[in-house]
């Protein structure tokens, strides 16, 4: 109570221009409230999908890695549906060739599925010769790091090595070594 | 270049010590090397929040959405932006839970996780 007593004392000597800018300071406040729900309904809710084959190329192809399953697939079929090629990389390949049969059956679109397990094989030469001379020759225009694997609300303690090793594989070192390959490959290094 | 992180990868909780940091991890890569190759390349992080699959379960709340929702938003926001909550309900749970600080939010995420593993038990 103190406190708020010397604000007013100091109120109520102060010059002008602190009261008009006080003022300013909480009309902005409020109108950014007032603002915000209204942006994210825009942006959430109001707005559609833009023209990417547009923005990315036609033809190009869109690598979803983790298609199998879950998020992975629904973009698979998403952007199959808006007219890209797909390249789907999963390590269960009879999931894989299901929802290649389903997808070119439903879109004129192309589907080449590369069946390989990144908690296994996240290095440099396992990558490259597994995934990246595989789709060298296809305009893959967009990377879709999706693959990824849950603790369970494991504890740290409680997990298992070959947890751990699967957690940071497929979660931390594939998608991260996959954006720089592709990078290098399509020759995006070097800024403009 | 999209990745999908995790509303985990702005909150570390309980049981989720490797899977937090790996999407934090993936937030901040997408970040850093986006502002590299700004002018050839759109990146794109997601965060997710809890979404019906197999990784949850397929539990259902009232902040569950589904993986259809899911991809509609990030082809969306796709070229547009550099982060997205990908759907509406998701980004009004991220909202809510950033009102509070971190210790909180560090609370409030355990809690979740702590009664999803009860669940899985029994």
């Amino acid at each position: 109570m103190e406190t708020v007593k010397r604000v007013k004392e100091y109120l109520d000597k102060a010059p002008k221009w602190v009261i008009y800018a006080l003022a300013a300071y909480g009309l902005f406040r409020t109108v950014k409230a007032a603002l915000c729900p209204l942006a994210a309904v825009w942006r959430y809710k109001l707005r559609g999908i833009g023209n990417l084959l547009q923005r990315y190329g036609k033809n190009s192809y869109v690598l979803v890695t983790g298609a199998s399953d879950g998020v992975g697939k629904a973009l698979a079929y998403q952007f199959a549906a808006l007219g890209f090629n797909l390249v789907l990389v999963a390590r269960r390949e009879a999931l894989l060739e299901a929802i290649k049969a389903d997808i070119t059956g439903k879109f004129h679109v192309s589907v080449v599925n590369i069946s390989f397990d990144l908690s296994q094989g996240a290095s440099f030469p396992q990558l490259t010769a597994g995934i990246l001379e595989r789709i060298s020759s296809l305009d893959v225009s967009i990377l879709i790091n999706n693959a990824g694997v849950g603790q369970n609300a494991t504890t740290f303690a409680g997990l298992t090595t070959e947890a751990i090793e699967n957690l940071l594989n497929l979660n931390l070192v594939a998608p991260t070594l996959l954006t720089h390959l592709l990078m290098k490959q399509r020759d995006c290094t070097k800024a403009q | 270049m999209i990745n999908v992180s995790s509303m985990l990868g702005q909150t570390p909780a309980y049981g989720a010590s490797i899977y937090s940091s790996t999407k934090a991890y993936l937030r901040f890569l997408t970040y850093a090397v986006g502002e590299e190759a700004k002018d050839k390349v759109d990146f794109l992080s997601v965060n997710l929040g809890y979404t019906s699959t197999a990784m949850t379960r397929y539990n259902k709340g009232i902040f569950t959405v589904l993986p259809e929702e899911v991809a509609y938003g990030i082809a969306r926001d796709l070229g547009k932006y550099r982060e997205t909550d990908a759907t509406f309900r998701q980004h009004v749970s991220g909202t809510l839970l950033h009102l509070f600080p971190l210790s909180t939010r560090i609370g409030i995420m355990s809690h979740f996780l702590r009664r999803s593993q009860d669940r899985n038990n029994s």
